[in-house]
């Protein structure tokens, strides 16, 4: 039903956007191993809102990071992600990303990485909780394919949250 | 020295003649999550035990297990002599379970499902979005962890004096 409704309002929605990704924001992570920067994969991690649930709106999850390498499942079409060379968003590199509503308001979130790799192969990783800072989300609208994410002057620039994981 | 060692050993007796029935000190919570309007079992949610701030609940650096369907399977017995089967009790019937110590307060605690399944091949091939439902948060009371000792294997569990009836937890699914 709730469906329905939104595509009844779809033409308007097209009509006023005046750039991909229009009302939306990246959250860019990086969670590394302790003394190690690169990116730990296969790992969960999860945008929780102030009451520490799952972050949706309107009941619409918006709470499941994926890497930026991984193939895109919404937002945006395979052949993207290919002539992008295989990034989703190019200024995110290889770290989690996960592109949320601009009304997100960072202050209330945080992330929660966890660990649930199957199997006992390697290391496992105690779970983190990182508060997010305002300058944490970026609007993606006229950025989406920058190589570097470009800001104007007196603009924070793209702050990537660098997680530090540590052993079970 | 001796003695000492001596007297660890006669407490180890006692606490094996202690332990007189399996998943001695261990509970389980049954959660039932169905659409509105329909009793029927969803299958493959995820669902996760939450603690009082509403993360996933971690014992000694070890997260908890997720909820998994109470199905019974016949394997082989693993090397070690263990069975490495999921749990399965016949009172829990279609339901998902978890087992967790009894030290576990589960008022304290939450159960938070979220429909995470996969689209599936077809969907995917149409390009259509699968029919999904909204994550709900259900707090758990005292009596919805219910010991297993010398019940685990019964088809109905028994009543228990100054205990509710068993029941699993009744939740609600809603359509996005």
């Amino acid at each position: 039903m709730r469906a329905l409704a939104l595509l009844a309002f779809l033409p308007m929605l097209v009509s006023a956007q005046h750039c991909a990704f229009d009302h939306y924001s990246i959250i860019v992570v990086r969670p590394h191993v302790e003394g190690d920067t690169n990116v730990v994969e296969g790992l969960r991690i999860v945008l929780l809102d102030e009451n520490n649930l799952p972050a949706t709106a309107t009941g619409t999850p918006f709470h499941l990071f994926q890497r930026n390498t991984d193939r895109p499942q919404q937002w945006m079409h395979p052949s993207t992600w290919r002539r992008n060379g295989k990034r989703q968003f190019p200024f995110a590199k290889d770290n989690y990303i996960l592109v949320v509503p601009n009304h997100f308001h960072m202050d209330n979130y945080r992330v929660l990485v966890l660990d649930e790799r199957p199997g006992t192969n390697g290391p496992r990783y105690r779970y983190q909780l990182l508060h997010l800072h305002p300058t944490h989300s970026k609007p993606l609208c006229g950025h989406y394919n920058d190589e570097v994410y470009r800001t104007g002057p007196g603009e924070f620039p793209l702050n990537v949250a660098y997680i530090s994981l540590f052993e079970r | 020295m001796r003695t000492a060692i001596v007297f660890v050993l006669a407490l180890v007796g006692t606490f094996v003649h202690a332990q007189h029935c399996g998943y001695d000190f261990r509970s389980v919570i049954v959660v039932r999550p169905h659409a509105a309007g329909d009793s029927a079992v969803i299958d493959g949610l995820r669902i996760t035990l939450l603690d009082s701030n509403n993360l996933p609940v971690v014992h000694y650096d070890e997260p908890w297990q997720l909820f998994h369907r109470n199905v019974e399977q016949h394997l082989q017995y693993q090397k070690d002599g263990h069975f490495d089967v999921p749990d399965f009790f016949p009172f829990a019937q279609d339901n998902y379970i978890l087992v967790v110590p009894n030290s576990f307060r589960t008022a304290k605690m939450k159960v938070l499902v979220q429909d995470e399944r996969d689209a599936g091949p077809l969907n995917k091939r149409r390009d259509q979005w699968p029919v999904r439902y909204k994550q709900v948060v259900v707090p758990l009371t005292a009596f919805d962890s219910h010991p297993l000792c010398g019940v685990y294997d019964e088809a109905v569990y028994p009543a228990v004096k100054g205990r509710p009836n068993f029941a699993p937890v009744d939740i609600i699914l809603y359509l996005r």
